[in-house]
C-alpha cells in the first residue's frame, strides 16, 4: 500500500500513510519492511497491516477502506468557501509597528466600505453553497465604520431567512473604541469580538501603539474587562502576535492568558508582509524561524504542564495539527491547507469591493502587485470571481501531491501549501521547500508533536484529547461515579 | 405457548393465557366471566395444590413450588408435549432476547453456544413470542443466534413484526455483519427496524489474519468490515465488540486504534470477559488469560478509546480485578439466570455495583477477593 517515509532526529524512520495513520520504525525494521523482509505472523507486520502499510491477503477491501478514509479527510473540499472577511474601513486608531493590513488615518473617510458595496458583498456571501457561513469584519478598525457592520448583518440576516444557512458574525477589533451601544449590539445579534493581545504591559505595548505614539495595554485591558462584562466570559477570544522580543517571554505571554481565564492561545509567528517589512522596527519582525520553533517548543510543553497542573488552556496551532495527526476526520485551516484554503475556504472583500482569496493577496495589491485580483462585488458575478483563473491557477499549484519537495514528504497528510506566500516571500507560485522557513517551521513542529504523541504520555494524551476534544481533563478520563 | 398470569381478573387481548394457579393459595377453581374461557390455554399447578383445573384444559400437576415462584405475570412459556415448561421471556428483565437461530456462518473458538440445527418451529414459535409480549412494558428485547442474518428474508420479516407489536420496544440485534455487505439486505433489515434498532457485530482484531483466526471463517473480517460500512452508511447504530482472551489480549490497544481510524461512527465498543462455556470450555488451554493479568492492556485500549469520545462498556468483569478508573466503564452484564457471586462476594463492599460471575462458566480468575 503506498506511503512516504523519512528519517527524523530520533534516527528512526517516520512512516506515514496517504491518510496520515503513521509508525515510527527503528531502521532495521525498515530496511526488512521494504525488502519485503517481515514475517507476516509478527507483531510489527501485524502494526502495519492494521494501519493498512502493508496487506499478505487481500487488496481490495483494503483500498475500499482507505478510500473512505480519504474521503473523510478531505472533506472540507465538500462545503466550498464558508470565512468571509470583509474589510469595512482601512482606517484604524492605532498605528502597530507590524500592521499589514495598510491602516490609513481615522479622519480619511474614503477608505471605508460604502453601504452598496457592502449590499453587493454580503450578496455574494450569501451565494455561497457552504452551509456554514463565518462573516469576519476587519479593517482598519472595524467600529470606525460600525454603521456598515450593522448594514452587512441586517442583510445577510434578511437573506438568510430564505438560505438557512449557519451564520456566525465576528468583528476583529482592537478593543480600544468600543462602548456600551457597540457592545450591547454585538450581544443581540449574536456577534463575538476577535481581539489582540501580544502579552504583559511591556511587550504589549512594544509594537501595538495607538496612533498617537503612546502604548494602548491599558484601554485594551480595561475595555476586555467592560466587554466581558456584556458579552460574558467567552464573548472576547484574543490573537497574539510573536515579534522578535516575545520570543524569550512566550512563558510570561502564556500565563497572562491563563491569568485572563481565556480558553486558548495562539502562538504565531509574524507576517512579513506589509509594514512588517518598515526599516525601523524591521529586526523585530524578522528573525529566523528556527528561534521561533525553538521557543514554540517550549512554550508548548510549559501549556501542557499548565494544564495537567489544572488551568485548562489550549494552544490553538498544536490543536489544529494534533486534529490532522491524531483523528480520521478533516480540519480545516485555512493557512494550511491542500489544496490551499485561499481562495475556495475563506476569501477577504477589500473596502472597495475588491476581491482576494486572502489578506496577504490584499496586501501584495495594496503594494502595487494584483496578481491575485479575483474580481470585484459591483461589476463581477459570484461565478466570474470564484471560477477566476486567478483561483483556479492557485489551486492547481498547491495540492501537495504534486509540490516539488511535497510530494514525497511523509508529513504532506498534516500539512498545505500557501501559494501566495510562496509568490509573495520566493517570487515564484509552486516555491522551493529547502529554503521556506514555512516548510521548515511546519516540519519542525509537525515532527515534534508526533514524537510526542509516540511517547504516549497519559497525562500528554490526556491534555492533548482534552484540546481535540474540548473537554476538561476529567471528561477525557472518563472520572465519573459508579453508575450502576 | 402463553402468558402467565396468577390473578383471574387480567385482560389479555385475545392472547392464550397460562393459568399459574396457587396464588392466592386457597382458590379452588376459576370464575371464568372475567376472561373469555377461549383464551385459557393451559394451566400449571404446583405441587400439593388444591386447586382443581377446569375440564378440558391442558394441565401440568405438581409443578415444583420454587419454580413456580419463579414465575412472574407477563412471562412467556412455551410447554412441550412432553409437559416440560420453558420460559421463553422473562417480564421485566432486560436480558430476554429471540433466538433465531442455531445456525452459524462462523466458529468463534470462544463461542458459548455453538452453532447446532433448528427446530422445525422456531421460526413460527418465534414470531407467535413476538405477539404475545405486552407494548407497554417490553422496552427492550435482543434478537440473537447462531447468526440471525441466515434467515434471510425471514429475519426481516421477524424485525418488522416486532417494529408493528412492540412499536417502542428497543431491538438489540446480534450479528456478525458478514452477510450486511450485501447492501440491499442491509437496507432492507434498517428500514424494517427503524428508528428502534441497534445492531452489535464482534469484531476481534485490527487485521484479517486474527480476527479470520477467532472467527474460524476466513474472509470474515472484511465482509463484516463492509457490512459495517454499509450500515453506517445508511445511519443505522451500530456497536461492537469483542471478547477478552489469548487471541485477543495482546494488540487491544492496536484494536482500538483501527476502530477509532475506520469505524469511528460506532455508539459503542464493548470488551466482554469470555464465558468459560462451550467451546471457549473446550479449548480453554488455547484461550485462558486470567483477567487478573490482563488490567494493563485493558486499562490502556479503554482510555484510548474514551479520550476519543468513543463510548467504551466493560461487560462479564468482577470489579476487584479492574483498576478503579476502569470502574465507570464496567457494566453489569451478565444475564440474570446466569449471574452468580461467589462466597468472596459475601463479605465485599462492591456488590451491589457488581456484575458478579458467569454461574454458567467452567473457570474463573483465581483473583477474585472482596473490595473492602
Amino acid at each position: 500500500m503506498p506511503f512516504r517515509f523519512s528519517p527524523v532526529a530520533s534516527n528512526r524512520m517516520l512512516v506515514v500513510n496517504e491518510v496520515g495513520e503513521f509508525i515510527f520504525l527503528d531502521r532495521q525494521t525498515f530496511e526488512r519492511l521494504v525488502s519485503y523482509d517481515l514475517a507476516p505472523n509478527t507483531g510489527i507486520f501485524l502494526d502495519l497491516k492494521g494501519k493498512h502499510f502493508v496487506t499478505d491477503t487481500a487488496v481490495t477491501p483494503v483500498i475500499d477502506l482507505l478510500a473512505t478514509k480519504y474521503r473523510t479527510k478531505r472533506e472540507f473540499l465538500k462545503s466550498f468557501t464558508g470565512l468571509h472577511m470583509v474589510v469595512v474601513t482601512l482606517r484604524c486608531n492605532q498605528r502597530c509597528n507590524y500592521c499589514h493590513a495598510s491602516s490609513q488615518p481615522t479622519d480619511q473617510q474614503r477608505w471605508d466600505m460604502t453601504p452598496e458595496t457592502a449590499v453587493n458583498v454580503v450578496h455574494k456571501i450569501m451565494e455561497s453553497p457552504s452551509e456554514v457561513i463565518k462573516i469576519e469584519f476587519q479593517g482598519g478598525e472595524p467600529l470606525l465604520n460600525f454603521e456598515v457592520v450593522k448594514t452587512v448583518v441586517r442583510e445577510a440576516k434578511r437573506l438568510n431567512r430564505k438560505k438557512n444557512k449557519h451564520l456566525d458574525f465576528v468583528i476583529c477589533t482592537n478593543l480600544t473604541l468600543v462602548d456600551a451601544p457597540t457592545l450591547e449590539y454585538c450581544k443581540k445579534e449574536g456577534i463575538t469580538l476577535s481581539t489582540s493581545l501580544d502579552g504583559p504591559k511591556e511587550i504589549h505595548d512594544r509594537h501595538r501603539l495607538m496612533r498617537t505614539g503612546e502604548g494602548s495595554y491599558d484601554r485594551f485591558m480595561q475595555n476586555l474587562h467592560f466587554s466581558r462584562s456584556i458579552l460574558g466570559h467567552d464573548g472576547v477570544n484574543p490573537l497574539m502576535t510573536a515579534s522578535q522580543e516575545s520570543l524569550s517571554h512566550f512563558n510570561e505571554i502564556v500565563d497572562q492568558y491563563a491569568a485572563l481565564g481565556f480558553q486558548g492561545i495562539f502562538l504565531r509567528h509574524v507576517n512579513p508582509y506589509g509594514y512588517a517589512q518598515n526599516d525601523a522596527t524591521i529586526q523585530s519582525f524578522v528573525y529566523p524561524m528556527e528561534d521561533f520553533v525553538e521557543a514554540y517548543k517550549k512554550a508548548l510543553l510549559y501549556i501542557i504542564e499548565l494544564n495537567l497542573a489544572g488551568t485548562p488552556l489550549v494552544e490553538g496551532y498544536a490543536c489544529i495539527l494534533l486534529s490532522r495527526i491524531l483523528t480520521p476526520f478533516c480540519t480545516g485551516f485555512v493557512d494550511l491547507q491542500s489544496p490551499t484554503g485561499a481562495g475556495i475556504n475563506g476569501v477577504i472583500y477589500d473596502f472597495n469591493g475588491e476581491v482576494y482569496p486572502c489578506d496577504e493577496a490584499r496586501m501584495l495589491a495594496k503594494m502595487g502587485d494584483r496578481r491575485f485580483y479575483l474580481g470585484n462585488v459591483n461589476r463581477d458575478s459570484y461565478l466570474d470571481i470564484f471560477t477566476s483563473p486567478v483561483l483556479q491557477e492557485l489551486i492547481e499549484v498547491s495540492c501537495v501531491e504534486t509540490l516539488p519537495g511535497c510530494h514525497s514528504c511523509p508529513l504532506q497528510p498534516y500539512c498545505g501549501a500557501d501559494p501566495v506566500r510562496n509568490y509573495a516571500i520566493q517570487g515564484d507560485l509552486v516555491g522551493h521547500r529547502p529554503t521556506s522557513d514555512f516548510c521548515m517551521k511546519h516540519k519542525a513542529i509537525i515532527e515534534f508533536l508526533l514524537e510526542l504523541i509516540d511517547q504516549d504520555d497519559p497525562g500528554v494524551m490526556d491534555v492533548f484529547w482534552s484540546w481535540i476534544t474540548n473537554r476538561t481533563l476529567a471528561e477525557v478520563r472518563g472520572e465519573a461515579p459508579c453508575s450502576n | 405457548m402463553g402468558v402467565i398470569s396468577t390473578k383471574t381478573s387480567a385482560w389479555f387481548n385475545g392472547k392464550p393465557v397460562i393459568f399459574l394457579a396457587g396464588s392466592p393459595d386457597n382458590l379452588r377453581r376459576l370464575p371464568f366471566r372475567p376472561w373469555g374461557r377461549k383464551n385459557l390455554a393451559a394451566c400449571i399447578v404446583p405441587a400439593a395444590s388444591k386447586f382443581t383445573p377446569p375440564p378440558k384444559i391442558p394441565c401440568i400437576f405438581d409443578v415444583p413450588r420454587d419454580y413456580c415462584a419463579d414465575l412472574r405475570d407477563g412471562d412467556v412459556v412455551l410447554i412441550a408435549p412432553d409437559g416440560r415448561i420453558m420460559v421463553v421471556y422473562k417480564a421485566g428483565s432486560p436480558y430476554n432476547s429471540i433466538l433465531a437461530t442455531n445456525r452459524c456462518n462462523s466458529l468463534c473458538v470462544m463461542c458459548p453456544q455453538p452453532p447446532d440445527r433448528d427446530p422445525d418451529d422456531l421460526y413460527e414459535n418465534n414470531l407467535q413470542l413476538i405477539s404475545l409480549l405486552d407494548p407497554k412494558t417490553t422496552e427492550e428485547l435482543g434478537i440473537t443466534g447462531g447468526e440471525p442474518t441466515l434467515l434471510g428474508e425471514d429475519l426481516i420479516t421477524l424485525v418488522q413484526t416486532c417494529r408493528q407489536k412492540l412499536p417502542n420496544t428497543v431491538l438489540t440485534l446480534l450479528t456478525n455483519g458478514r452477510r450486511l455487505k450485501d447492501l440491499e439486505f442491509a437496507r432492507a433489515l434498517v428500514k424494517a427496524g427503524s428508528p428502534n434498532l441497534l445492531i452489535e457485530t464482534p469484531l476481534f482484531a485490527d487485521n484479517d489474519t486474527e480476527h479470520d483466526a477467532v472467527m474460524g471463517a476466513k474472509g470474515s473480517f472484511y465482509e463484516t468490515l463492509q457490512g459495517l460500512h454499509n450500515l453506517a452508511l445508511l445511519g443505522q447504530p451500530v456497536g461492537l465488540r469483542t471478547i477478552l482472551h489469548a487471541m485477543t489480549i495482546k494488540r487491544l490497544t492496536q484494536y482500538a486504534a483501527f476502530i477509532y481510524q475506520n469505524l469511528p461512527f460506532v455508539f459503542q465498543v464493548a470488551f466482554m470477559g469470555m464465558e468459560t462455556r462451550g467451546l471457549a470450555s473446550k479449548n480453554l488451554a488455547q484461550l485462558w488469560v486470567d483477567p487478573f493479568d490482563y488490567q494493563d492492556q485493558l486499562a490502556h485500549a479503554v482510555r484510548y478509546l474514551a479520550r476519543r469520545m468513543v463510548p467504551v462498556s466493560i461487560y462479564n468483569h468482577q470489579l476487584c480485578l479492574l483498576p478503579r478508573e476502569l470502574w465507570p466503564f464496567a457494566r453489569k452484564s451478565i444475564t440474570d439466570w446466569k449471574q452468580a457471586y461467589p462466597p468472596a462476594c459475601d463479605t465485599c463492599s462492591q456488590r451491589e455495583c457488581c456484575g458478579g460471575i458467569f454461574g454458567t462458566g467452567e473457570k474463573h480468575s483465581a483473583f477474585l477477593r472482596p473490595i473492602s
